[in-house]
């Protein structure tokens, strides 16, 4: 599923970079550009972050953000 | 007539649920039909109108009720990039709208709004024969399988 129609970037791609390190919508921002053109994803790229890595890494969601 | 706010709320909720498939049906339909699956493009385009034609009615109602309608807020638009991720994606849209209007109808009835409640029904009515026929498709790509399936869409 394409979450960012600006940037082109699919739910796949967000997940691969939550597998190369990345933690929340502003390290996905820097590495593939998804949320940094309308915004309107923005909430959508962060829940999926503590989705994503609560799934491949077993850690913690951050809290109080 | 001066519409209950609470109702009138309700009302946009449904028109921007409503105002997003339309816009993901949308691009679904445009999808398809570059992809070659003429077939679904279609169906994906006449499900596209009938949301806008169920808009329509709702943004009157509210008009009627003397509130404002919202066309600035829209909800996510969540694009399959494959015919099944589409379809998946359509369903989840559908469940959700069949769960609102349905709280909303019973909303309806508890202020005694029952021409918003009528408009409501209606529009369910459409949205749970869209989410069979979604279901029907998802069970035909398991049954006789991804390809099968697909060549199936080529042609209108």
């Amino acid at each position: 599923m394409y979450v960012c129609s600006c940037r082109a970037v699919s739910d796949r791609t967000i997940r691969a970079e939550i597998e190369r390190g990345a933690v929340d919508e502003f390290d996905i921002a820097d590495r593939c550009g998804a949320g940094t053109h309308c915004g309107s994803c923005v909430d959508e790229v962060r829940r999926l972050c503590d989705e994503i890595r609560a799934q491949v890494q077993g850690t913690p969601v951050l809290v109080g953000r | 007539m001066q519409g209950d706010a609470a109702i009138i709320e309700l009302l946009n909720e449904v028109l921007t649920a409503e105002l997003t498939a339309i816009n993901q049906y949308f691009v679904d339909s445009k999808m398809c039909a570059n992809w070659g699956y003429e077939r679904l493009a279609k169906q994906f385009n006449d499900e596209s109108m009938g949301e806008m034609k169920d808009a329509e009615h709702l943004v009157e109602r509210v008009l009627y009720l003397d509130g404002v309608p919202n066309l600035q807020r829209l909800g996510q638009v969540r694009v399959g990039e494959t015919v099944p991720e589409k379809l998946q994606l359509a369903l989840a849209l559908e469940k959700e709208a069949i769960t609102r209007l349905n709280r909303g109808i019973g909303q309806c009835s508890e202020t005694g709004d029952n021409g918003s409640r009528d408009l409501l029904e209606e529009i369910l009515e459409g949205e749970e024969a869209h989410a069979d026929w979604l279901e029907s498709q998802l069970t035909l790509i398991e049954q006789v399988g991804e390809a099968h399936y697909l060549a199936q869409q080529i042609h209108d």
